[in-house]
């Protein structure tokens, strides 16, 4: 059997909403194991690439490989199913459910090891532990977010996509969060991040992919970017 | 007293129907995001096939599964039309009211046209039952204590089946973020079909229930009955269930009072003027809208 | 003239302006059925004022569109700015609350229905002068700031509210003209037919009504002609035993229409594209 190196491979991928184009021509590739920023403006087509990996938004060309297997066309429960995980952005959770049936809920796809997964995210966060019995909707938004990605991480996922995480959020709990991300990509997980925050993205990531008006305008190491002149200029506010 | 006792019991044994036709309703709407305003059309479609069955039969196993059956067939007939409709762009939960009237509109034909000779249909005593219990002027039927008891049961099964099952947590889900559900994927559809069995389910249970409460069926028993439920739900608060259960007994009892104390044909002028007033002084319902 | 056309002219007018009286409040997304009781009073009332009191045609019909006026005013004051499915409760449980009083009202028939209604002969010159003059103003209310403002509040609520528009005013508003074609309605339904009967305002009317609007089309005043005249001849194309099936035609059409054309035969798209555009002078 051929090895193949990339967890997930975009193609010449493009979406478009009637007449509008949310991204164009995306080409995009991520290996085993690795943690890939990609940063933009707001509107720069982000949410709509990581959407329609997940098969909510529909491609209209292109393809979206995951393992080698074509994932473009099949619905959304299968993506997930083999392995994809999204976490969207504004903490969407089932605001009055209790947070132990949410995450009973992120674990629709993997019942099987359920105690263990949960210990596992008890682990990554405390405080849902403590919440347990609490309903989601009376967290405060740092809590949601922790809630929407152990929710995320229930269904033992390959790859995680993770959309703007920082979005509304206080400094600490966004760089508690961006901890924990760096934390489970060191045990593993690869991570695709999409972010605004461009400094916080490009010291945590190993690549990062600019996307622009809905195509991929640079890309390359972080380590690379974070001193590209034009980078410093647009995203990391001047020198 | 003792009339108040009597219609009180009558009023509670018609308002378990409500409610399972009620609870129903509000599953397609938190579930399928759809207004099934034909549902008490099926339900009556599936009386007639209860009624048309016990001509040939007596066997009441064979039935109330026929009756079942009906209703559940008919309930997933509906949901390839209304999946289609959903997934039109820009077009809202209005749509799905308007296409369920048109489908009202044509069983409510079809049973006026075909089935004997558009007249009211009656069941036979041995399915409907006398009194099994009397007291001076409280007496209970036999229809009424299956109402009742019919009626609890199937409630207390889809609120088990709600809160603690697994299935049952992807229809909250559902209900309450399909964006997030989709993420964690709960495969929407399938899920939705489901929803549409469990709904022909209890309207095959409240045909059963009613034809044995009431003894009879007609045409026009399906728009009466549609308008009570879509009532009940909006007095309630629309995809309330718990509300749902609330208002549904009530307006029996209302309706049974009013037939206890006023002249027959005025107790359904008075349930609707009740509900009328709550709603135009409430108009989010009473225990607030959940969509 | 013969007499089928006679009457096929008739009710197609006064459809038309049932049409109309349902699709003003559907601009901001109610289903206002309180028409149809509003209509069944109204006609009532026409009836029993010209045989019983001798009233002339003129007062009875001022009054008939004052009363659905004050009417829809009571209500809309509760229901102004409600959400549509609450629209549509108060006026089923009112039309079945107006059927059962005038079914059991025995000066008014009862469920036999209420007879030789004297008026004016040639019904159709009232009709359609009357179907002029409030296509004329529905066309006008369409292309005001109200018709404008209806539109944002149908796509959405919040951004209307953000706009400054006052929903439960614009929601009354039509309401009470809406009403006020509808009792205007019923007086000439009574003095076309000469009858009345209970049995006419019911589920099957209310079906119709949401036939003809959505079939002809939600989106403009124009629809709602093309399908009040289609709709009222389908039982004239067919023989009598399809014809009797009527309803399962309507019911069929809407179902089809939903599924394949949401907006409607006529569409806002439709007359943009034969170039009968909104005057833009009309302003205010």
């Amino acid at each position: 059997m051929e090895k193949i190196n990339n967890i997930l491979e975009i193609c010449n991928l493009s979406i478009a909403y009637g007449p509008i184009k949310a991204v164009k021509e995306v080409n995009l590739e991520i290996n085993h194991g690795e943690f890939v920023a990609l940063i933009g403006a707001n509107g720069a087509g982000k949410s709509s690439l990581l959407k329609s990996i997940l098969g909510i938004n529909k491609a209209e060309k292109g393809s979206i490989f995951f393992l080698g297997q074509d994932i473009t066309r099949k619905p959304t429960d299968k993506i997930v199913s083999s392995g994809l995980s999204l976490i969207p952005e504004g903490h969407v959770i089932f605001s009055s459910m209790s947070v132990l049936e949410n995450l009973q809920l992120g674990a629709y796809q993997n019942l099987a090891d359920f105690e263990e997964n949960l210990k596992r995210i008890f682990d990554y966060f405390p405080v849902l532990k403590d919440r347990s019995s609490q309903i989601a909707g009376t967290l405060s938004g740092g809590e949601q977010q922790m809630l929407s990605m152990g929710r995320a991480l229930m269904s033992k996922p390959k790859l995680i996509l993770v959309d703007e995480p920082s979005l509304g959020l206080a400094p600490k709990i966004v760089t508690d969060i961006f901890n924990i991300l760096t934390e489970l990509n060191k045990e593993g997980y690869a991570i695709l991040l999409a972010e605004q925050n461009a400094k916080k993205a490009l010291e945590g990531s190993h690549r990062c992919y600019v996307m622009k008006t809905g195509e991929i305008a640079m890309s390359g190491f972080s380590t690379d970017l974070i001193d590209d002149p034009k980078i410093r200029q647009a995203y990391l506010g001047g020198n | 007293m003792e009339i108040f006792i009597a219609q009180l019991i009558s009023g509670l044994a018609l308002g378990s129907i409500y409610v399972l036709l009620v609870t129903g309703f509000n599953l397609m709407l938190l579930v399928a995001k759809i207004i099934q305003f034909a549902y008490p059309q099926i339900v009556v479609v599936s009386m007639y096939t209860c009624w048309w069955v016990l001509k040939l039969t007596g066997n009441k196993l064979i039935i109330i599964l026929a009756g079942v059956s009906v209703s559940i067939i008919l309930s997933l007939l509906s949901e390839p039309i209304f999946r289609k409709i959903s997934s039109i762009e820009g077009v809202d939960i209005n749509a799905s009211f308007i296409a369920s009237m048109g489908i009202a509109m044509i069983m409510m034909d079809i049973m006026s046209h075909s089935i004997n000779y558009g007249f009211p249909v009656a069941f036979s005593p041995d399915w409907v039952g006398g009194n099994i219990f009397g007291y001076g002027l409280i007496t209970v039927s036999k229809g009424q204590l299956f109402a009742l008891l019919g009626g609890i049961i199937a409630v207390l099964i889809f609120f088990f089946l709600l809160y603690h099952t697994n299935q049952g947590r992807f229809f909250r889900a559902i209900a309450e973020n399909r964006f997030a559900a989709c993420l964690v994927g709960i495969p929407i559809i399938k899920t939705s079909i489901f929803s549409y069995l469990i709904v022909g389910i209890l309207g095959g249970f409240s045909a059963i229930l009613f034809s044995m409460l009431i003894g009879s069926a007609s045409p026009w028993l399906g728009e009466f009955v549609a308008l009570k439920m879509l009532a009940v739900s909006i007095v309630a608060g629309l995809g309330n269930l718990q509300g749902g259960l609330v208002c549904g007994l009530l307006l029996g009892i209302i309706e049974a009072m009013a037939i206890g104390y006023f002249s027959g044909s005025w107790s359904n002028v008075i349930a609707f003027a009740v509900m009328l007033i709550v709603v135009l002084m409430k108009p989010g319902g009473l225990f607030g809208i959940k969509i | 003239m013969s007499e089928v056309t006679y009457y096929f002219l008739g009710f197609a007018g006064i459809y038309v302006l049932m049409g109309w009286a349902l699709y003003l409040p559907y601009r901001v997304g109610q289903l206002n059925f309180l028409i149809v009781a509003c209509m069944a009073i109204t006609a009532y009332f026409g009836g029993f004022a010209a045989r019983e009191w001798g009233w002339p045609f003129i007062v009875i019909l001022i009054i008939g569109i004052l009363f659905g006026a004050t009417i829809a005013f009571i209500f809309s004051l509760a229901i102004g700015d409600a959400p549509c499915f609450t629209v549509v409760i108060v006026g089923l449980t009112s039309v079945f609350i107006v059927k059962t009083v005038i079914e059991n009202w025995r000066t008014l028939g009862g469920t036999i229905g209420f007879f030789h209604i004297p008026g004016p002969n040639n019904m159709l010159a009232i009709i359609y002068s009357l179907l002029f003059l409030v296509g004329l103003l529905v066309f006008r209310i369409d292309h005001s700031r109200w018709g404008r403002a209806a539109s944002v509040v149908f796509i959405d609520r919040d951004v209307a509210v953000t706009l400054g528009v006052d929903i439960k005013k614009l929601g009354m508003f039509f309401q009470i003209i809406s009403c006020s074609i509808a009792g205007m309605a019923g007086i000439l339904d009574a003095f076309l037919v000469k009858s009345l009967s209970p049995e006419f305002f019911t589920f099957s009317m209310i079906g119709y009504l949401m036939c003809i609007l959505f079939v002809g089309g939600y989106t403009t005043m124009w629809g709602v002609i093309l399908s009040a005249f289609f709709l009222q001849g389908i039982p004239l194309m067919f023989p009598s035993n399809i014809a009797s099936w009527r309803l399962v035609i309507y019911g069929a059409l809407l179902v089809i229409i939903i599924l394949l054309r949401p907006e409607g035969l006529i569409t806002r798209k439709m007359l943009w594209s034969i170039k009968i555009k909104s005057p833009r002078y009309i302003t205010n």
